[in-house]
């Protein structure tokens, strides 16, 4: 299979007091399409600042992401929202999900944005397949956090993306909802063929990908992939 | 080789999407704001709050402004006694009563009256009143209604008067009775109760007398102000305005130039007017003051759009993480503008509607506060034009107020707000292009509200500065607090005082565009008061020492010398008494002065000063209340016809020193170069002129002359009046404490109807207030929260509340307060010209105290639910 994303000398500096401030330094990876990658390392390493490059939710400082072979640097903000909305989804930490809108407005939002006819099914089978076809009109703050963090998943799937981010997504959840979750996610990504990028700090999640790439200071330390 | 799939490509066939239309984007935008801005709750009142108070201004002038149109087109007729009118300064000729047989088609019907102002005396009182000397059949068209008697009891061979009810009170006299008029002694036979057209501008009550007796009271003289008029009624009344341009022409009058200003009935020597002519003075003149009605009511709206753009922004930054999200979703920087903007519009178009409701609602309230000033009855009712206007403002500012923080936040990095970092702004260009699109459609619509270039712009320039200085004062007086709030610490003043002002000084709940949108609200209300203090100044008594307390006019050559004689006996030998000589401007330099733009107001003053009859005089050496500004004093003797003009007479009709003023006196034509420019203080009520000429100019003219009795005691006043109006019938003799009274009463409603409007823009700046409170109220929960667990009680916290809303109205309204001085100034000294000007400091502290007692309660208010919350859940939340 072809790399679905590549990336070189990958770097991010920000600003801090009167110098300089680097988060990612000269990183370089790719990915192949279907690949399950866990982006390890400890706390500011760069993990989640490499993950939001790497889906162009910023700019970085230094080197090129391309997916699909399309560097990232070279598109104007209209095809790179579509690239986002359409061949990528997204799973956060603290889920992200729209306050005011229910589950089922949250994860029509991505397929209502990418112009896909019959989103309101779409969306409800989703909300079905992770187990939430009774809390369609739920707000989130009505949902607990496993139940939001499913919904995120459900809207992260709900363009049938070719990469799937994942940022800590059972960072905020108990053992027994975070297996829950995880063994979800897996379940969903294999079952649709996506690549899927997640970060994590809990080896036992990280166990479960495919590659692991290790980061320290802001560079790729270990880039091992499972025997 | 083909390249990687592009997004379009890909997007599709594989897969359900297809490419979306406009249609179907913009419903996705739609749901998506209405999305958002559902869960924002009690935000989103006070957003609609700020566009509808903003909106309800404007269209209760507009309502109001509608409905006193309908009312003059349903009773001009009646206002003008008929279809169509003619009236001249003459007697008709014998030519003139041919052309009008000539011209009217069959059928028509006529009446004749004369109406002069002239002196009705009883018990020793006399006063002025407006006369009417009615033919029998008056008025063709409408009714008189009288409290007794009838209308044909004034055609008897004995004199009989009806009278407006003003009169009996000034008199003392009950129907029955009888007063003197001239000559002759005339019975009351009722009082009127209902007269169509009376002017709420006249100064006295109206009298009704036959025609038959109008020579036998020997009023009638030539020097007297009075009108001949023929009132005509047509069998086909839509044929008024071909009869009237038929009757024109059969009179040689000039054809009706439909862009010319209309200067009523007493402009030219022979006029012809149809009911739609009156309609079009009378709309003009109201127009005139509803332009002070428009530009507050504009000033409501600003502070209006203040409120949208703070609360937009408050509500962009609760939305942060939404707005990240949306484009981690795929949304890209235009979607989020579009939602955003989509939000302001909607917010605009239904606030605008609530608004544009309540203005037409408001309107009879407007109507009831200036009835007293207005010459028609209004009825209530519902004007889609203003209403559709309402809804088109409110979505304007509402879209214009949010473009800023929208623009803003849009490019914004998703990543950088996903981080929690705020952002600084956007690109420099978008904002300097909405904020100079905002500015210029803020002088442009005050310009078209104001039909002025000087006076809405610049009321527009004057707000601006305002902002910026109340703005700016705002933030430097933020240390000064926390001084304060540290010395009082020393003083071991109380906790909530210190908190309060703490609080506040720390700027922390962003209270600078709530502390401007109120300020400015008191600087409007400031710069009403100080107005009203400079009128108050202009005509006040006790300055006044010396002053004129009655006006002769119209006294004849060979009166002059008797009126100085009676005036002396009476103890008064140094009366001022100036020649009158009427006069029209044909021309200033080699300008016509009937020509000329009258697109804006300044145009329109300029054309109505030098097209109105002119009223020229001469004197040997400069009253004690003028002085020469430019220029040098004519040359009495000399042979050269020399003009002296008031200073601002002279810049009205565009006139500058050495050009040559020609001028039509009674038929001979004169030049003179003016040679001097005056400034005179008109409150003096000393026979002043805007146009002094060189004796030669006038010799030969017949003149009336104009007399000013000086400082009077009441009984004196009235005993000098009644003996001039026994002795000169024909005189007219007017009081000028009535007058200024009058004048005040006049202004004092206009002057209610303004603060009535202004009302809204102190509405609009609490509700900003409410927004700035609404928009701290997490902070503020969670820091009352904490004050509860260190062991404050709730009075505390209320307390703190009320000390740090209160000080916030004080030093907004102190701020406001104090440009007020300066913006009444300009107004007062600048645009009207006024001689007086004075600072009314306890009613601008009244107006500090009562902004700050509000802005206290509307911030507690507003903060109730930081009250009620229990620290627990708060502490939980946080």
């Amino acid at each position: 299979m072809g790399d679905v994303l590549a990336i070189e000398g990958l770097g991010k500096r920000y600003p801090s007091g009167d110098g300089e401030l680097t988060v990612l330094a000269e990183v370089t990876f790719s990915v192949a399409a279907g690949e399950c990658v866990a982006v390890v390392g400890p706390s500011g390493s760069g993990k989640s600042t490499l993950l939001g490059l790497v889906a162009g939710l910023d700019t970085p400082s230094s080197g090129r992401v391309l997916v699909e072979g399309r560097d990232l640097a070279l598109i104007g903000d209209r095809e790179l929202s579509a690239l986002r909305g359409r061949r990528m989804g997204f799973v956060f930490q603290s889920y992200r999900l729209l306050p005011a809108l229910t589950a089922e407005e949250n994860v029509r939002v991505p397929l209502d944005l990418a112009g896909v006819r019959g989103a309101r099914s779409v969306a409800r089978d989703l909300l079905a397949e992770v187990g939430l076809g009774a809390r369609l009109g739920h707000l989130p703050a009505q949902l607990s956090g496993g139940e939001q963090q499913r919904v995120a998943l459900a809207r992260a799937l709900a363009p049938a993306p070719a990469l799937l981010f994942a940022d800590e997504p059972t960072g905020n959840l108990d053992t027994a909802t975070g297996d829950a979750m995880a063994e979800l996610l897996f379940r969903l990504v294999r079952a649709r063929g996506a690549t899927c990028i997640y970060v994590t700090h809990e080896q036992r999640l990280a166990a479960r990908a495919g590659r692991v790439i290790a980061l320290r200071d802001g560079r790729v330390v270990e880039d091992r992939r499972a025997s | 080789m083909s390249g990687p799939p592009t997004v379009a490509e890909d997007a599709a066939p594989d897969g359900p999407r297809a490419p979306a239309g406009r249609g179907v984007v913009l419903r996705l935008y739609a749901r998506l704001a209405w999305w958002l801005l559902r869960g924002q709750g009690a935000k989103v009142w006070i957003l609609l709050a700020c566009v509808a108070l903003g909106v309800a201004g404007r269209v209760c002038v507009g309502t109001f402004m509608a409905r006193f149109g309908e009312a003059l087109a349903r009773e001009s007729r009646s206002m003008l006694g008929g279809d169509l009118e003619l009236s001249a300064n003459h007697p008709f000729t014998v030519e003139e009563l041919a052309a009008v047989d000539t011209a009217l088609p069959a059928g028509a019907r006529r009446v004749r009256y004369v109406s002069l102002v002239t002196m009705a005396a009883a018990n020793g009182r006399a006063r002025p009143v407006d006369l009417r000397a009615v033919e029998p059949g008056y008025p063709l068209a409408g009714a008189v209604v009288l409290s007794a008697g009838s209308m044909t009891e004034l055609d008897g061979p004995a004199p009989a008067v009806a009278v407006g009810a003003d009169l009996l009170r000034q008199l003392e006299v009950a129907p029955g009775a009888h007063i003197a008029i001239g000559h002759i002694e005339a019975r009351i036979v009722g009082t009127i109760l209902a007269e169509p057209g009376v002017s709420p501008l006249a100064f006295g009550p109206r009298v009704l007398l036959g025609r038959a007796q109008l020579d036998a009271a020997g009023i009638a003289g030539s020097g007297s102000r009075l009108r001949h008029a023929l009132q005509v009624v047509l069998v086909d009344p839509t044929a008024a305005e071909a009869v009237a341009s038929a009757l024109r022409q059969a009179l040689k009058l000039p054809a009706r130039d439909k862009n010319a200003l209309d200067l009523g009935p007493n402009a030219a020597a022979l006029t012809v007017r149809t009911s739609r002519d009156v309609q079009s003075q009378l709309a003009g003149m109201i127009d005139r003051f509803a332009d002070f009605l428009r530009l507050v009511s504009l000033i409501a709206l600003l502070l209006g759009g203040i409120g949208v753009a703070s609360l937009v922004r408050g509500l962009i930054h609760d939305q942060l993480e939404s707005i990240a999200t949306l484009r981690v979703l795929g949304g890209t920087r235009a979607t989020v503008l579009a939602v955003f903007l989509l939000q302001a519009l909607g917010i605009g178009v239904v606030g605008g509607l609530v608004g544009a409701l309540a203005g037409e609602g408001l309107q009879a309230l407007l109507a009831m506060l200036a009835a007293g000033a207005l010459p028609v009855t209004i009825a209530p009712g519902f004007d889609p034009g203003a209403t559709a206007l309402g809804v088109a403002l409110g979505a304007a500012v509402a879209v214009l107020a949010a473009a800023l923080p929208i623009a803003a936040i849009a490019p914004a990095s998703p990543l950088a707000i996903l981080r929690g970092a705020v952002p600084a702004g956007g690109a420099r260009w978008p904002v300097l292009l909405i904020g100079l699109t905002g500015a210029l459609a803020c002088a442009g619509l005050a310009a078209y509200e104001t039909h002025s270039l000087v006076l809405g712009p610049g009321a527009i320039l004057v707000l601006a500065l305002a902002a910026g200085l109340i703005a700016g004062g705002g933030v430097l007086l933020r240390r000064p607090l926390l001084i304060a709030g540290r010395a009082l610490e020393a003083l071991r003043a109380p906790f909530a005082l210190r908190h309060g002002l703490a609080n506040l000084g720390r700027g922390t709940h962003r209270p600078v565009a709530a502390l401007t949108a109120i300020g400015l609200a008191a600087l409007l209300f400031g710069t009403l008061l100080v107005y009203r203090a400079a009128l108050l100044a202009e005509f006040d008594p006790p300055s006044r020492a010396g002053i004129t307390s009655l006006f002769v006019i119209d006294l004849q050559d060979d009166q002059v010398d008797e009126a100085r004689s009676l005036l002396a006996a009476r103890g008064l030998p140094a009366v001022d008494i100036s020649p009158l000589v009427k006069a029209r401007l044909r021309a200033v330099g080699t300008e016509d002065a009937a020509r000329g733009p009258a697109r804006t107001r300044e145009e329109e003053r300029g054309r109505f000063m030098r097209g109105r009859e002119q009223n020229l005089s001469w004197r040997a050496t400069l009253g004690e209340d003028e002085h020469v500004v430019a220029g040098t004093w004519m040359e009495p003797v000399g042979t050269q016809l020399e003009a002296s003009l008031e200073e601002r007479f002279a810049k009205r009709i565009g006139a500058r020193l050495g050009e040559k003023l020609r001028l039509d006196v009674q038929g001979v034509e004169v030049e003179a170069t003016v040679t001097s420019l005056r400034r005179v203080s008109w409150t003096s009520f000393r026979p002043n002129f805007f146009i002094l000429v060189s004796p030669l100019a006038l010799a030969g003219a017949p003149a009336t002359w104009v007399a000013a009795v000086p400082d009077l005691e009441p009984a004196a006043k009235q005993a000098v009046q009644a003996d001039l109006t026994r002795a000169f019938p024909n005189v007219t003799v007017f009081d000028v404490q009535q007058m200024v009274h009058h004048i005040l009463d006049l202004v004092e409603r206009i002057a209610t109807a303004v603060r009535f409007i202004a009302l809204f823009a102190l509405a609009a700046g609490l509700a900003v207030l409410t927004g700035m409170a609404l928009a701290s109220a997490r902070a503020r929960r969670a820091d009352a929260a904490l004050l509860a667990v260190l062991g404050a009680r709730r009075g505390t916290v209320v307390a703190a509340l009320l000390v740090e809303f209160a000080a916030l109205g004080a030093i907004a309204a102190a701020l406001g307060a104090a440009l007020a001085t300066g913006s009444g100034w300009l107004l007062v000294s600048g645009f009207f010209g006024m001689g007086h000007f004075a600072v009314p400091w306890l009613q601008l502290v009244g107006l500090v105290a009562v902004v700050a007692a509000l802005c206290a309660v509307t911030g507690v208010l507003a903060c109730r639910q930081v009250l009620t919350a229990k620290p627990l859940t708060v502490l939980r939340e946080a």
